[in-house]
């Protein structure tokens, strides 16, 4: 348990004799809160995605991450009270803000803390009465929600002391607790909405893809909302002129905190506090009486480990499109793999890359990661789709750019493939009579290629031409070529493990700066080079011929690497 | 008759800690062998070397008379492993699972496929083929584990606590399935816990402790050198590797809890 949870932990449990009051087991409540706080703190959180695992000193690390991350957060919403004049202007971006990060937060990290099915194994079997138990898990989720609250509004706290008078300073802190009430609602009502939609088997997935886009999203606002905001004036505006915010819950809270810091409660004013007071009493009632009891029954089946044939039979009608008997991958597979191992390699990454939460997890963002530096990129160099039209200097170093950063997401997909969670299950390479374990690594790199980079190439194409014309054709196609070498190199250099079969606590021994910087480097030094023969289209023929024979020859190294040679 | 596994002088050592001291063995085709010994005794090392796992030991072992050191992947490909609490790609389904292994052992799609459809249906789970074995039991991905040893048709089949999880109909099928496997030629290695049906299934029964074989012979043969009292397998195995200490044991657990009342 790190120092913050203690603190917590400590002021949480203070007032005991009201806890005695309610019949609550305080040696019990104490003990299921710091076994739950301990095991958050192992649990890897929408910031601090890395898995601390084996090493025990990093385990600590975790609340505190948690704490640092958030404050971050907190900083940007210091944007809302620069641009905005006027408190009411300013309060209504900073709840909203506020609201969309915290929920963003709660979703991703709430599903364990909320959902613990393990509860119904451990906890309820053992003497613990029904109030020490509900009592554990409100305070479990008001320690967390205040591990991320109250970072996240303490720099907005402070500029509010210092632009407006003090005593405005504990009805905008009344409206923050009320906002956050609300959140817990909002995230209740999505878990909800995802229930309806979907099976409990495909939730913990869907939960997954919102924080990946979550991670794209915030990474973007930090590197994109800046320079975008800057053209807004918002000093024209006049939001009590407006009608819409009147049903937007930010603006309530904001007028709310701006009326009671004067005590206005004339007509309009009131109405604005009623309404502010009364949504967390309504999202309470809501939740417990209409979402909790249909939400619990099936919250239940979400981590059910075992799923009776029965109910496995109504959830694989859909879901999974194995049936047929050819499927693209297998197409693909017999075109570019050779039977046996590399065909085996093939298939296996394949669907391993799609299926695995955990890859996806891991390597996904970096699609966005991408998207947004090129984006960047394209605004800072202030090209415009005329300057690729007639491939000015700016417009070649944007088609250049563009085909070569995104060779960073099959590096990073390729770095990842040996990584698994279930890296115990590659016994199945060992007890096989595989005489030439490369041929596996082979299959597995070409379909991390074909996954992850032939649709941003036929995206990269598709769009260039249609932008520059025919002409461009053949520097894309050379670019491809050249990440075809990129990648074949780099799984050469990195790649001497079989696929799926490493720890992922393994991931960062071994990395060693010469690897990383090859990583960046060996694009970097192509695209240079390609930069210089853009406009020279017998060099261009001349490279593409190379890079694709260096590129066969790198794979032919790779099929022949010996048990020895693995790792 | 030519054995099939022939282990020499076979010695093991983790570090400083010596494994397998000494073990000499010779398995004849056909044979079903139940290979038992307490927690720790050097089983799971024995058949890691049989199945070319481990490379660094001192002695000879040869399977169909292949040198398991010059040859590994020779003798993979005759053997089929399944083993203890194995770990699964269970985002993977049974079809596609089979199809790696079968790949694997180099086999033709068409007869993974039809040999696939035959074992899963005989285990019951020819419906749940094309699911994700994420939301399998326990028994369920052990009936896929047993499968993934038995396609390819191996000489020598090298069972690790295979019916952990399995329910009773199960177990009954796998005992007999051992049964016609081993008329039909097949040499069986079995490991196990499980003293009685060990006692049921093998026709030779190899018990070792601390790295040493301690007993080797037919069930009948291993009552007759025990002499009185010695019924049951269980029995046998407890005179042999124990002294008596458990019942010791829990003798002074009882006494631990006489006292505190």
């Amino acid at each position: 348990m790190g120092i913050l949870d203690k603190i917590l932990l400590y002021i949480a449990l203070s007032p005991t004799f009201l806890y005695r009051r309610l019949g609550v087991n305080m040696s019990h409540l104490r003990a299921i809160l710091t076994a739950k706080l301990t095991m958050d703190n192992r649990r890897l959180n929408s910031i601090n995605q890395k898995r601390t695992k084996g090493d025990g000193k990093e385990k600590r690390k975790s609340s505190v991450f948690l704490f640092f991350g958030s404050f971050l957060m907190g900083l940007m919403f210091l944007y809302s009270f620069f641009i905005a004049p006027g408190m009411t202007m300013q309060l209504t971006l900073f709840f909203s803000m506020y609201i969309v990060v915290l929920s963003l937060f709660l979703i991703t990290d709430f599903t364990t803390v909320l959902i613990d099915v393990r509860d119904n194994q451990i906890i309820l079997p053992k003497p613990v009465n029904d109030s020490t138990f509900v009592t554990a898990r409100l305070i479990h989720i008001g320690i967390r929600l205040s591990m991320i609250a109250i970072p996240l509004v303490l720099p907005s706290s402070i500029a509010f002391v210092i632009m407006h008078p003090f005593a405005a300073l504990l009805p905008f802190l009344l409206m923050v607790l009320i906002s956050s009430v609300v959140s817990i609602l909002l995230i209740n009502a999505v878990y909800l909405v995802i229930l309806k939609i979907t099976t409990p088997e495909k939730f913990q997935s869907i939960i997954s893809y919102i924080q990946i886009a979550f991670a794209i999203v915030i990474y973007g606002s930090y590197q994109l909302v800046p320079r975008l905001g800057l053209k807004a004036n918002l000093g024209a505006v006049q939001l009590d002129q407006l009608t819409w915010p009147m049903f937007f819950p930010p603006y309530w809270f904001a007028k709310s905190c701006e009326n009671l810091s004067v005590l206005n409660f004339g007509g309009g004013s009131s109405l604005y506090i009623l309404l502010s007071i009364l949504s967390p009493v309504v999202s309470v009632y809501l939740v417990v009486k209409y979402f909790a009891p249909s939400f619990n029954s099936k919250l239940g089946l979400i981590n059910a480990s075992a799923v009776e044939s029965s109910s496995v039979k109504e959830g694989a009608t859909k879901g999974l499109k194995t049936g047929k008997r050819f499927s693209i991958s297998e197409r693909l597979a017999d075109i570019f793999t050779s039977e046996g191992g590399e065909r085996a390699g093939f298939m296996f990454t394949w669907k391993m890359m799609r299926r695995s939460r955990e890859f996806k997890m891991k390597v996904y963002p970096s699609i966005g990661y991408t998207l947004v530096m090129v984006v960047l990129f394209f605004f800072n160099s202030k090209a415009s789709l005329g300057d690729i039209a007639e491939m000015t200097s700016k417009g070649k170093l944007m088609i250049i750019m563009s085909i070569y950063f995104f060779s960073f997401v099959l590096i990073n997909a390729i770095n990842r493939l040996p990584y698994s969670d279930k890296y115990k299950a590659a016994w199945v390479f060992m007890t096989t009579p595989i005489d030439r374990p490369g041929v596996l690594i082979s299959g597995s790199v070409k379909a991390a290629i074909l996954v992850f980079y032939l649709p941003l190439a036929l995206l990269i194409i598709i769009s260039g031409t249609s932008i520059a014309g025919y002409q461009l054709l053949p520097n894309i196609i050379l670019g491809c070529a050249n990440i075809l070498t990129i990648s074949s190199l780099i799984a050469y250099i990195n790649l001497r493990k079989l696929p799926f079969s490493e720890s992922d606590s393994n991931d960062r021994q071994g990395k060693n700066t010469l690897k990383i910087l090859s990583n960046l480097l060996i694009p970097a030094a192509l695209g240079f080079v390609h930069y210089f023969i853009f406009d020279k289209i017998w060099e261009i023929l001349a490279s593409t011929m190379l890079a694709v024979t260096i590129s066969w020859l790198i794979f032919y190294s790779i099929k022949k690497l010996r048990w020895s040679e693995i790792k | 008759m030519e054995p099939v596994i022939s282990i020499r002088n076979l010695n093991k050592s983790y570090g400083t800690k010596h494994v397998l001291k000494d073990i000499s063995i010779d398995i004849l085709p056909g044979q079903v062998i139940g290979y038992i010994g307490p927690n720790g005794a050097g089983k799971s090392t024995t058949v890691k070397i049989i199945c070319g796992l481990l490379q660094d030991f001192k002695g000879e072992v040869t399977v169909k008379g292949i040198d398991i050191r010059k040859d590994p992947v020779g003798v993979k490909s005759i053997i089929g492993y399944v083993p203890e609490l194995a770990d699964l790609y269970d985002v993977l389904t049974p079809a596609e699972f089979l199809n790696l292994m079968g790949s694997l052992y180099n086999m033709p799609k068409t007869l993974v496929d039809e040999r696939m459809d035959t074992m899963l249906d005989a285990f019951g789970l020819l419906g749940n083929k094309d699911q994700s074995m994420e939301t399998f039991s326990k028994g369920m991905k052990q009936k896929v584990l047993i499968i993934s040893g038995l396609i390819h048709n191996p000489d020598i089949i090298i069972l690790d606590e295979p019916l952990s999880g399995l329910d009773a109909n199960s177990v009954i099928m796998i005992k007999e399935l051992i049964e016609k496997l081993a008329k039909s030629g097949k040499t069986i290695f079995y490991c196990s816990h499980m003293m009685d049906i060990v006692e049921k299934v093998s026709d030779r029964i190899i018990l070792i402790d601390d790295g040493r074989i301690i007993a080797d012979g037919s069930f009948e043969e291993l009552k007759r050198n025990q002499g009185e009292g010695a019924s049951s397998l269980e029995k046998i195995f407890a005179n042999l590797t124990s002294n008596g200490e458990m019942h010791e044991a829990s003798g002074k657990l009882m006494q631990m809890f006489e006292k505190e009342q």
